[in-house]
């Protein structure tokens, strides 16, 4: 866990609980994909709670195979960006999340390396959406990069599959208002399927 | 005309489109025509460096740049705009080919 004094540390969970400026309901509220930046560079310990944050979702048998990847280099951003076609913003840095495949088919079999990996993965990325906004900053979840573009220019191994990347930035201040969700989602049912819970 | 720069932002172009290329095998279907305007406005924005600068064109790229996202909202809407651009280029071919 990185040395910050920030409500994200275990230690001072009960003081999360009764943070006045947001909780985790005010968070995921407030977390939208953010696609323009500011170009101010991100600290180092900000982006080290975020990787923080990603270690803490779960895995599926406490089996140790994801992986976080933080870029902040500039050049190599802009390399990354390159192979993205779904990085269409200027975020100054990225967070990687991806799998050891060989630790999650040898903790996990088949099941853990093409399924749980994945869904622990998505876990995680929301963990760091929701700490970026604690401490002011946008992310924007992003598949749409080339996975051998990206593989080549970070130097990870043929043995690890990448999960998603966030793009990660403060987020622009005339950035135009976030979209609004396709109509058709948000289906709750309740005790059985077809019960729809309004 | 800056030689070096234009080789730079044909270089990226290309991974751009490879890339693109790759990614729509996988990728919901939509997200070709989105890449084809994405690539679009990526193409326009070499008129910057060959300083042709074209008005029509320029205008084109912004309201690209501005509008591209209604696709993550609205496919409908994303095929609309595009169709829209349509109209507005051929209204410009109309008064190019009177022009010639």
């Amino acid at each position: 866990m990185p040395d910050v004094k920030r409500p994200f540390d275990i230690t001072l969970l009960s003081m999360f609980f009764q943070h006045q400026d947001m909780n985790v309901l005010d968070a995921i509220k407030k977390r939208v994909a953010v696609r323009h930046y500011e170009s101010k560079p991100i600290p180092e310990a900000d982006l080290k709670t975020l990787a923080w944050a990603a270690h803490k979702a779960p895995t599926g048998g406490n089996t140790p195979y994801r992986r976080v990847l933080i870029v902040n280099d500039k050049e190599t951003v802009e390399m990354i960006r390159k192979v993205s076609p779904g990085f269409l913003s200027n975020a100054p840095a990225v967070v990687l999340i991806y799998t050891d495949l060989d630790v999650a088919y040898k903790g996990l079999g088949k099941l853990g390396r093409d399924t749980l990996s994945m869904i622990d993965a998505g876990a995680a990325a929301e963990n760091v959406a929701l700490a970026a906004l604690e401490l002011g900053l946008g992310t924007c979840f992003t598949k749409s990069y080339s996975e051998v573009g990206v593989k080549e220019i970070l130097g990870i191994p043929e043995n690890y599959r990448t999960e998603i990347m966030l793009q990660v930035g403060y987020p622009a201040k005339n950035a135009p208002p976030p979209l609004k969700a396709k109509p058709g989602g948000r289906i709750t049912y309740l005790n059985y399927h077809g019960n729809r819970w309004e | 005309m800056n030689e070096d720069e234009l080789r730079s932002k044909l270089f990226d172009l290309t991974l751009f489109f490879l890339t693109a290329a790759r990614g729509c095998v996988d990728e919901p279907q939509i997200y070709g025509p989105l890449r084809l305007i994405d690539g679009l406005s990526r193409v326009l924005q070499i008129q910057n460096i060959t300083g042709v600068n074209d008005p029509f064109l320029l205008s084109l790229k912004k309201e690209i740049d501005e509008k591209k996202y209604v696709v993550m909202a609205s496919e409908e809407k994303f095929i609309k705009f595009i169709d829209e651009l349509i109209k507005k280029s051929v209204g410009e071919l109309k008064k190019r080919s009177r022009k010639s």
